[in-house]
């Protein structure tokens, strides 16, 4: 009757331990579980009743009791017989969408018009479709933010598909990069929540949300709060499989983090969140640091069905400016190489692989002037995809120059480039001349101050110093 | 009828402008236990002086409150003026300091909150321990600071509170038992509850426990682990003092919109609680006072809501005004401000005259400025 929640508190009794595994510390148990079997049993209980009212008679009750024994008996046989399931099984209920998916070629659904008809004032649709086509403009122009481009491809979605809605911190003001702006004036006020500062219970929300038949967007303000959701985003990403297949969990998380250079917002604002859910089984986590790669990544996002996670950098948000592919989805799996090195310093044995992403995009761009004056060259890829990661373009880039450097914005102990680090030496051996050269963090908090923080987060001019040492055989 | 006990509880001024205010905050106003500007009862000397309290406090689950009211000294009445007064000269310094890009990152101010941190101070010893959230700058520095040592933090100078590996938002001063300055909002709850569970375990038999305070705001009040540290201390009978500065708005977000409920003061269920006008300093003091008193005892934990309000916005990147509007700022800053409450207390007691406050707001903005400029 929409009057709100209630608790509801039912007294019971459990006869065994909490689990076979236990012990039962508290003692004093045995007549306590003994006077319960004996005054607590509910189907004593019941039998007692609706005997003694006449419902049923004691050998009806007895032949119920009968009947029941003998089909546990057939499901636990059926159980004991069934085959064990295949190892390739395991794989199959990684992800509900795979890996590879054309997010373009999802159908969207036929009733979208019909339903946002009835569920958005005129007024607010007119508002955002003028909202929508301005920010077009803007994308053409190439002037378009990075947090603009994610509230572009939020409002697209959010129309082709009525059934998603999204959750955000201050929403109705925006939250601080725009990412959710016009979202409640457009979809309401449940359609588009406002959430208080408590990640746990919304990320958690949201996972019921989306096994419930809704697609939910989530953002966080920055991602170093996401801590506070850690079961919860582990839960998302263990649904699919542990379900059989049975729930989809079409979750995105969308978060700015990551950790700039001298970015100063104290150690609790700038740990690696991309690394600690990086071995979250059945997420697929992407970074974007630039409009394009956040609205392409951000659409295909919102349309997987399973639990998606991107990242933008959080010192970029309204800084970096470019131009965006309008109406196109971009792959989940894929690195964008964003710089070839020249084919002479590719022969003359002075290129590099270099790997980054979030700010380490920027700082690279920066650098290559630098790189080339000093003799070399890059191949500069931005990984986008940090999980599944595209190890093809990787491993054609390598093929070229036999040296990598990774600069990377997680820490040296778990982080996003120890990963990379590992795999490539696994699978890609054979094309390494030389160790790969990781530019990490320290394992150590942020320092506030600018002097200390330069030893521990490494920038363009750490890369400049590691490629030099790549190629003049210092390691 | 409504309008008439507001009219017998507050001055005429409030009803003029209530109509401009937001309408949370007129509501929560008229909630809010407050004293009237003119609060002196009598004169025990030149130098002492009892003030009335009543209105100031509302309790829940108790049988016993507060004082209604409060004998204070010159002296005391003037240092906490020239605390609060540096504490805003201090917060506003580090407003210019901020824009002027000298400190960098995050910036949470505390100006307009400045009789919750003081009085909070006068009630407790050096022994207790206190925890807050980012919102540190007042309390690091009534907690053995110094302007210098603050400001050179956020300056980010190895002279400075945490020899610039924190920031504004990780002050700490082990000698006085204050634990900081936590980032993530609401952290600190379980960590304060942790303090007091030390201080249960190291009192001395037979002797009162030191307390523990953890400040945390109206935003943080409904995270789950508030209420799991809560159901501990409970259980525990832990020392612990859960004290909500309700300053309306968390971040953006206004209590009517963020909480289902939002008299905080009875947010504990079964444990009781109480609610402080926190724009009165002397009201604060002997809340607190009384509220140590309680936990102390072996009574368990209390929870504490102090009615404050914060004149900038959530931090530096936020202009306070997008979802406030400055009616509201303007008319708080007009009626309620601590610290021309503190001078008015002052001047009718005749404990000072305006000139000399005025000689020593002047004097504090001098030393706070000498102190910014050492600390550069």
């Amino acid at each position: 009757q929409g009057k709100g929640p209630a608790i509801l508190q039912v007294h019971t009794y459990r006869f065994n331990g909490h689990s076979p595994a236990d012990p039962e510390h508290e003692r004093g148990r045995k007549d306590e579980k003994a006077w319960a079997r004996a005054e607590q049993d509910p189907i004593k209980t019941f039998e007692e009743k609706y005997i003694s009212n006449g419902v049923f008679t004691e050998d009806e009750l007895k032949d119920a009791r009968k009947a029941v024994l003998a089909d546990v008996k057939e499901a636990v046989k059926f159980a004991d017989s069934s085959p064990m399931p295949p190892v390739e099984l395991a794989k199959e209920l990684e992800y509900p969408d795979a890996a590879n998916t054309d997010y373009n070629l999802k159908q969207a659904p036929e009733w979208a018009d019909e339903v946002n008809a009835r569920t958005i004032a005129p007024e607010a649709m007119e508002n955002v479709q003028a909202h929508i086509a301005a920010l077009r403009e803007k994308a053409k122009a190439g002037e378009i933010s990075i947090g603009d481009a994610i509230n572009l491809a939020i409002h697209e979605e959010m129309l082709r598909d009525p059934t998603t809605t999204i959750h955000a911190e201050d929403l109705q003001a925006g939250s601080s990069y725009d990412i959710p702006k016009l979202t409640q004036q457009t979809y309401g006020k449940i359609r588009a929540a406002d959430e208080i500062i408590d990640e746990g219970h919304f990320i958690g929300k949201a996972l019921g949300e989306a096994m419930n038949g809704y697609r939910p967007i989530v953002e966080l303000m920055n991602t170093n709060f996401g801590i506070y959701g850690m079961a919860e985003i582990s839960s998302a990403g263990n649904t699919y499989a542990t379900t059989g297949g049975q729930f989809d969990m079409p979750m995105t998380i969308i978060g700015a983090g990551g950790t700039a250079p001298n970015q100063a917002l104290g150690a609790e604002h700038s740990q690696p969140f991309h690394a600690y859910v990086m071995g979250i089984p059945g997420l697929k986590i992407c970074t974007a640091a630039s409009p394009d790669a956040a609205y392409g990544i951000t659409k295909s996002m919102i349309r997987d069905n399973g639990p998606c996670f991107l990242f933008a950098p959080v010192k970029m948000m309204k800084e970096a400016k470019g131009p965006v592919d309008l109406g196109q989805c971009m792959p989940l799996n894929k690195a964008a190489l964003l710089h070839e090195a020249s084919e002479e310093s590719v022969k003359a044995g002075t290129a590099v692989t270099v790997l980054t992403y979030l700010h380490g995009v920027k700082e690279a761009q920066i650098s290559i002037e630098a790189i080339q004056e000093e003799g070399f060259d890059i191949d500069l890829i931005e990984l986008r995809s940090l999980k599944p990661l595209d190890m093809d373009t990787i491993a054609k880039s390598l093929a070229r120059t036999h040296k990598m450097a990774i600069l990377d914005e997680s820490t040296k102990s778990g982080g996003v480039g120890a990963t990379i680090s590992a795999r490539v030496s696994e699978e890609l051996f054979d094309l390494l001349d030389a160790p790969v050269n990781r530019l990490c963090m320290d394992d150590a908090p942020v320092p506030y101050a600018e002097s200390m923080e330069k030893a521990v987060v490494k920038r363009g001019s750490d890369l400049v110093q590691g490629v030099f040492d790549l190629c003049t055989g210092k390691w | 009828s409504e309008r008439g006990s507001l009219v017998a509880r507050f001055p005429s001024c409030f009803l003029k402008i209530s109509t401009m205010l937001s309408s949370s905050l007129a509501r929560s106003i008229s909630k809010a236990p407050r004293a009237l500007p003119t609060s002196l009862h009598r004169f025990f000397s030149a130098d002492t002086a009892t003030f009335d309290l009543t209105g100031s406090f509302e309790t829940y689950q108790l049988d016993t409150q507060p004082n209604n009211e409060i004998t204070t000294s010159k002296d005391e009445l003037m240092n906490m003026f020239e605390t609060m007064y540096t504490m805003r000269r201090m917060e506003i310094t580090c407003d210019n300091e901020y824009k002027a890009r000298n400190i960098r990152g995050f910036c949470h101010l505390y100006d307009g909150q400045e009789a919750v941190a003081t009085g909070i101070d006068a009630a407790l010893t050096k022994e207790d321990s206190w925890i807050t959230s980012y919102r540190c700058h007042c309390v690091a520095l009534i907690r053995g600071g110094t302007v210098e040592k603050v400001v050179g933090e956020l300056f980010g100078g190895l002279e400075g509170y945490s020899r610039g590996k924190g920031g504004s938002m990780h002050f700490y001063n082990k000698d006085w038992n204050f634990y900081g300055g936590q980032g993530i909002v609401g952290a600190q709850v379980p960590v304060g509850t942790g303090l007091a569970f030390a201080n249960k375990y190291n009192a001395k038999p037979g002797e009162p426990m030191n307390v523990a305070v953890a400040c945390y705001g109206d935003g943080a009040a409904n995270q789950g682990q508030v209420w799991e540290a809560a159901n501990m201390a409970s259980l525990w009978k832990l020392p612990m003092i859960f004290c909500i500065e309700n300053n309306h708005y968390g971040m953006g977000t206004s209590i009517d919109r963020h909480s289902s409920h939002s008299d905080y003061y009875k947010m504990g269920n079964h444990i009781p609680g109480i609610r402080i006008d926190g724009m009165n300093v002397l009201a604060v003091k002997e809340g607190m006072r009384f509220v140590k008193e309680y936990c102390s005892s072996g009574n368990g934990p209390m929870y504490v809501e102090m009615m404050t309000y914060r004149y900038h916005g959530h931090s530096m990147s936020d202009p306070g005004t997008t979802y406030r509007n400055r009616e509201e700022i303007a008319f708080t800053r007009s009626t309620r401000d601590p610290l021309e409450f503190v001078k008015k207390t002052m001047i009718e007691a005749g404990f000072a005259d305006p000139e000399e406050l005025k000689e020593t707001e002047k004097r504090i903005r001098k030393s706070v400025q000498k102190a910014v400029l050492k600390a550069k």
